[in-house]
């Protein structure tokens, strides 16, 4: 058995991203409202939004997330408040989906989808040769995974 | 082999419905003098619609160009994408049904559709679709199991031009027909409202003075309504007809392949191994004329609600039997358990009482609201009528409805509102079986027996009012042991 965590560039990615939207967000609030009152009400509520995301949920929600694989299946752990074991078996696999971004070696954005009877498996945040190991354990070629 | 989809994609892609800025291009050009200094103004001033299309144009090509194919003996790889890239893959044997049509709008273009369907996924969604040239096409249908002509099983019998006509008029409904209206209203905008409110304004004007002259008790509102169900049902006729035209079916043990339609000529390849269960359909007067129509349950067959998943349109279900057996799709079964006359209470209490309400609720009506008294008795009389046939429907539904379980094989005859269903499936197919008893059916020991399927979307047949004692029997035969629970509750 093999266990993988995710790929803590991800969080790090997710936590950059947050912040740039919220100063986004906070910039397009500040040319179409004047009052200050209501810009102070709408900053501290981005910030709490911020500080909950970056802080709290995101670093628990990758404590808590991670995966195991044998030969014959691949389980997933994961949730902040409710926590769930799902686990598939390879052969169930129907198709598959790998979504990737630019840079996803730097950014830990890699995302592989198991398609099975009646419902699908995602895997997210995975590093890039976590994501291609779990790809050749499905029965994919060595090179088409790689590609 | 690698390639690109179809060009025709690149539209698809710019924007799915770009089509209908057709109509304020066309307004504009209606308006334009050839005239080059008209020319020049006209684009002087409507240069910045231009560049929002060009951009569009230019966006969908892009994507088109990053959006690749792959086919190799193993799978079918899609990949697409700009920014953030996905790539698809299906691996050809766990297809359950691969699809290719030939639009006839396509056809200058030499393009087709490319679908594949597998047993993955909780809705009807297609896993995979392609527009793409027709070689391309042929490439994909060619990596497809196809039917061994070695292995045909050949007396499978011919869907001929009388059974495809009557399966047009049998599934052919108003309702579907204001559908394909509704659509053409949606998406043609303005253009396609002005049509329809001038054919409406039309209709009223004919049908006022048709009610003037011979129909004087019937009111206008009525008489339009009544004909436009009655073109939208013809519409939906036509549209069935040109869907289910030059149906053809071949098989082996392994395959299915089904050719249909003229407009948009398809192909259907269909895994006989992923097939969860067959389903002989039939209404009242097909049953009273003892024809059915053989669909199957497979994912990507029949996938949307504009396809029906049929294998033979129309068929006396005693000629089923021959080819279609070999390929396990069997017929003239007996059943086992029934409900029979001492189900009449589930059967036809509600809508017997459903009927017996409308009358009286009328009357009401007809006190609080006199002015609408006429129009209000067309619809009293509109209603009843598809409730005094589902009383019929519900009584040959009580007399013939019940489940046998043969081997490995489930038989289950049932309603479903006013169609009958025979549904014929392995074992290994049902997901889930229940036994349900209601607190009126308790004195008399009845039960309901539920069944469920596997598929995309998980499906559900009941048979109403069994002896409780052969609900614990079909449980017992299909493996689950219910006597305990079923005696406690007999107590």
């Amino acid at each position: 058995m093999r266990s993988f965590k995710p790929d803590r560039h991800a969080l790090l990615t997710l936590r950059l991203v947050i912040a740039a939207i919220s100063v986004l967000l906070f910039c397009a609030v500040r040319i179409y409202i004047s009052l200050d009152i209501v810009l102070a009400i709408i900053a501290i509520a981005i910030l709490t939004v911020d500080i909950f995301f970056i802080c709290i949920y995101l670093p628990l929600y990758f404590k808590s997330l991670s995966y195991d694989t044998t030969d014959t299946e691949i389980t997933k752990h994961s949730g902040v408040y409710f926590i769930s074991h799902q686990s598939v078996l390879y052969s169930t696999v129907q198709y598959t989906t790998v979504i990737t971004t630019p840079f996803s070696q730097y950014t830990g954005l890699n995302f592989v989808v198991f398609f099975v009877y009646g419902g699908q498996l995602r895997l997210l945040f995975l590093n890039q040769e976590d994501a291609l190991y779990i790809l050749r354990k499905t029965g994919a070629p060595e090179k088409e995974a790689e590609k | 082999m690698t390639c690109h989809e179809h060009p025709l994609r690149i539209l698809r892609y710019s924007m799915r419905n770009i089509w209908l800025l057709i109509f304020p291009l066309l307004r504009g050009l209606s308006i334009l003098q050839m005239d080059a200094r008209r020319l020049y103004e006209w684009a002087r001033g409507a240069w910045q619609d231009i560049a929002i299309i060009g951009f569009i144009i230019v966006f969908g090509f892009v994507r088109w160009y990053f959006a690749r194919i792959t086919i190799s003996d193993r799978d079918i790889t899609q990949r697409g994408g700009v920014i953030i890239r996905y790539r698809k893959t299906i691996p050809l044997d766990k297809i359950s049904v691969a699809t290719a049509e030939r639009p006839w709008l396509m056809i200058p273009l030499g393009g087709m559709r490319f679908s594949c369907d597998t047993r993955a996924g909780i809705f009807k969604a297609t896993d995979m679709k392609l527009l793409v040239t027709r070689k391309v096409c042929n490439e994909l249908m060619s990596r497809i199991p196809d039917v061994d002509r070695e292995k045909r099983v050949d007396d499978i019998p011919k869907a001929d031009m009388i059974s495809v006509v009557l399966f047009s008029a049998f599934f052919s409904s108003g309702f579907s027909g204001a559908i394909y209206m509704a659509m053409f209203f949606l998406k043609g905008g303005s253009i396609a409202q002005d049509i329809i409110s001038l054919w409406f304004s039309r209709i009223t004007e004919t049908t006022e003075k048709f009610t003037h002259r011979w129909l004087l008790h019937i009111p206008d509102a009525a008489v339009g309504f009544g004909t436009f169900i009655a073109a939208a049902w013809l519409l939906s006729f036509i549209i069935n007809l040109l869907r289910y035209s030059h149906f053809k079916v071949k098989a082996d043990r392994h395959s299915i392949n089904v050719r249909c339609g003229i407009t948009n000529r398809r192909e259907y390849r269909i895994n006989t191994a992923h097939i969860n269960y067959t389903d002989l359909r039939q209404n009242l007067i097909m049953k009273f004329l003892k024809t059915v129509t053989v669909n199957v349950s497979c994912a990507g067959y029949g996938y949307d609600s504009r396809h029906l998943p049929v294998l033979m349109p129309i068929r006396r279900e005693r000629n089923i039997g021959g080819g279609f057996e070999r390929i396990g799709i069997s017929s003239n079964h007996r059943l086992d358990f029934r409900s029979g006359w001492s189900g009449f209470l589930s059967y036809l209490f509600n809508p017997i009482l459903a009927a017996n309400l409308v009358f009286p609720v009328y009357y009401i009506f007809e006190d609080l609201f006199p002015k609408f008294a006429e129009l209000s008795f067309f619809f009293a009389v509109m209603i009843e009528i598809p409730l005094m046939w589902l009383v019929l429907v519900k009584t040959v539904a009580m007399l013939t409805s019940g489940v046998s379980v043969r081997d490995d094989r489930v038989i289950v005859r049932c309603a479903k509102w006013t169609a009958f269903h025979t549904v014929i499936a392995h074992r290994d197919n049902i997901v889930k079986v229940e036994l349900r008893q209601s607190l009126l059916q308790k004195p008399s020991g009845k039960c309901n027996v539920l069944i469920w399927f596997c598929g995309e979307a998980s499906s559900c047949y009941m048979v109403r009012a069994l002896k409780l004692r052969e609900g614990v029997k079909i449980m017992r035969a299909l493996g689950h042991d219910v006597r305990k629970k079923a005696k406690d509750t007999a107590k």
